[in-house]
């Protein structure tokens, strides 16, 4: 785990952590909703409006020209914290949901053509498909996972086969924290021709992520979920494929010249980023990838997971209680989704909301896989850089006292 | 639906107080209007609500909340009924008020608990009869018919009206009482106002609070 020394710096960088609710201590584990902000990046997305509030690219004068250079130095950093090959490989949206909706428009899908997915997908990696398939006849294969809730890569060489255009996959599942044998899948998925693009909006915020090492040909993720503004997400695609995408939005900032019937398109990432941008999300994105580097991915998962495996093996003492996921705690990095018998999980999550403990409930934006699996929802805890075993104790403690209930 | 219910009408009017407590109104509101409509109520303040209460009760009886979380559903039509119960006592009370002038009549009105609340003053532990006895030409008497109509309005109490100018029998029964009529008010005259249950007697013209007062004093 962190140290105790370096994890009680960490937090007095966030300043709710010390402020509390109406004076009393917070205790915040719903980070794979959204995770808490520095205070690092809130002061650089101050300065962008104090000090240079103007537009990139297209004013020549001098607060232009430093926001022009603010959002590259942006890229840059982005494009270093997911091992892009080029910075132009780096194209700024909105969040993930966003990018994952660019490839879902911008790829040149045929009727015949097939996309497959798992069957733990965010509802932003399985409505586009459902559209897709709906509008263009894109045939949709999902892939179940194995009893342990682990990637069947046999199902998935399975479905793989013939017309698959694009594996789309959650990284990291933010229903149980699992990841998914990224390497694996993209090694079969390119033996047989196939792009694969990852959802890495709980993945890269928690874990090393290098795309050139995954060979993976489009990495999506969110601002807010790693330390970042929110409305502020990145799509990495390889070069070569991101020049031979059409965009899906297109206007200011996106072409070179146009005349009343015709445009000529920048070059990628400019072609992909319609309008005005949001240079204060991309410079607060930013300064949150400087941030989590400078801790350490591997620190973070690392304590992540031993906090997990902390709360995990209480939580299953406590009478009535099950985790969702996979048996090994190792496996379900700082996600720890669970159900207490006879209680509502929304019930779960206010008792707990009573003491300030924030968890999330309900179905998580996977609605498939509670419905396939006749499940009501469940209560979600999601660990982070910030989070201590104190808290963990309280939490457990808490928890148990409300299982007295069913 | 049936918290949410109540829950419009309880922080209805702690709204008119808090501001915080509007905003929760207006969500309860939101919620009722929905269920009218047959329209799923996805608001979760009825969740809401529970969940912050047992919480509340943990704190305090950890075997109580698990009663009460076991049986929210069953409490919560309970505590609905007797919400309904004590609004209709409430609409009841203040009838009273209106009529009686107190909204429990020999007992502590919440709504006017200056009242004086001795037994000598309840207008509802009334048994006895009264007669007015007139004459229908009678100025004095003609003058009290509005007084005694309100009378009897707020009381409950009924005056047998009974001409003596006129009817030699109602005039018999006037000389029975006279013996009182004479010890009360130092002669015979009308209008007069007898209690049978004291034969106690007042004569000429009297106010509303008179004529109560008399009516209180010998029913």
């Amino acid at each position: 785990m962190i140290p105790d020394k370096e994890l009680e710096r960490i937090r007095s960088d966030f300043p709710i952590l010390s402020r509390g609710i109406n004076g009393k201590p917070l205790i915040y584990f719903d980070n794979a909703c959204m995770s808490l902000r520095p205070k690092q990046v809130m002061q650089v997305m101050n300065q962008y409006y104090e000090e240079y509030p103007a537009c990139a690219g297209r004013s020549i004068h001098k607060l232009g020209k430093a926001v022009t250079d603010r959002v590259a130095e942006a890229r840059k950093t982005m494009a270093k914290f997911l091992g892009a090959k080029r910075v132009e490989e780096i194209v700024f949206t909105r969040n993930t949901t966003e990018a994952i909706n660019l490839i879902s428009h911008s790829l040149d899908f045929k009727r015949g053509d097939a996309v497959v997915t798992s069957d733990r997908e965010h509802n932003s990696n399985l409505l586009p498909w459902q559209f897709l398939s709906k509008k263009a006849g894109v045939e949709h294969r999902v892939v179940y996972s194995n009893d342990n809730m682990e990637f069947d890569l046999e199902r998935f060489e399975e479905a793989v086969g013939k017309g698959v255009k694009l594996v789309s996959l959650v990284h990291t599942s933010n229903l149980d924290g699992y990841t998914l044998p990224a390497r694996e899948i993209i090694k079969i998925s390119h033996e047989h021709g196939s792009l694969v693009m990852l959802d890495g909006a709980q993945s890269a915020s928690h874990k090393q992520v290098d795309v050139r090492k995954l060979d993976v040909d489009f990495f999506a993720l969110s601002g807010h979920k790693m330390l970042g503004p929110s409305g502020m997400g990145v799509l990495y695609g390889r070069y070569e494929l991101l020049e031979k995408l059409e965009p899906f939005m297109l206007g200011g900032d996106t072409v070179q010249s146009s005349t009343y019937d015709s445009h000529v398109l920048l070059k990628p990432p400019e072609k992909f980023e319609a309008g005005l941008q949001n240079y204060a999300g991309s410079m607060g994105l930013a300064e949150a990838a400087r941030y989590i580097e400078k801790v350490g991915r591997e620190k973070i998962e690392k304590h992540e997971n031993e906090l997990n495996k902390f709360i995990s093996e209480r939580l299953l003492q406590i009478k009535g209680t099950s985790i969702i996921g996979p048996k090994q705690v190792e496996l379900r990095g700082g996600v720890v989704s669970f159900n207490i018998e006879g209680l509502n999980h929304h019930d779960v999550a206010i008792m707990l909301d009573e003491s300030n403990i924030m968890v999330r409930s309900g179905q998580h934006c996977v609605h498939s896989w509670f419905n396939a699996h006749n499940i009501p929802g469940c209560v979600r805890a999601s660990l982070y850089i910030y989070n201590t075993k104190e808290e963990a104790e309280k939490f457990l403690s808490k928890v148990a006292e409300i299982a007295k209930l069913g | 639906m049936i918290l949410c219910l109540v829950a419009m009408v309880i922080f209805g009017v702690l709204g008119i107080f808090s501001a915080k407590y509007r905003e929760l109104a207006k969500e309860a509101f939101g919620c009722v209007f929905k269920t009218i409509q047959l329209k799923p109520c996805d608001t979760k303040l009825d969740q809401r609500i529970k969940s912050k209460l047992i919480a509340k009760l943990m704190k305090y009886s950890p075997w109580l909340a698990k009663l009460t979380y076991k049986n929210f559903y069953i409490l919560s039509w309970i505590f609905t009924l007797l919400f309904f119960g004590s609004m209709a006592y409430t609409a009841y009370s203040l009838y009273n008020l209106a009529v009686y002038g107190s909204c429990s009549p020999g007992s502590f009105c919440v709504f006017n608990p200056n009242a004086n609340i001795t037994e000598d003053n309840n207008v509802c532990n009334i048994t006895g009869k009264f007669i007015e006895f007139y004459g229908a030409e009678c100025p004095h008497c003609n003058k009290m018919i509005p007084v005694v109509a309100q009378v009897e309005n707020e009381t409950g109490v009924h005056f047998d009206k009974l001409e003596i100018w006129h009817n030699d029998t109602n005039k018999n029964i006037y000389l029975i009482y006279s013996e009182y009529i004479n010890r009360d008010c130092g002669s015979l005259g009308i209008p007069t106002f007898v209690a049978l249950k004291t034969n106690n007697s007042m004569c000429g013209e009297k106010t509303v609070d008179e004529l109560k007062t008399f009516i209180i004093q010998n029913g």
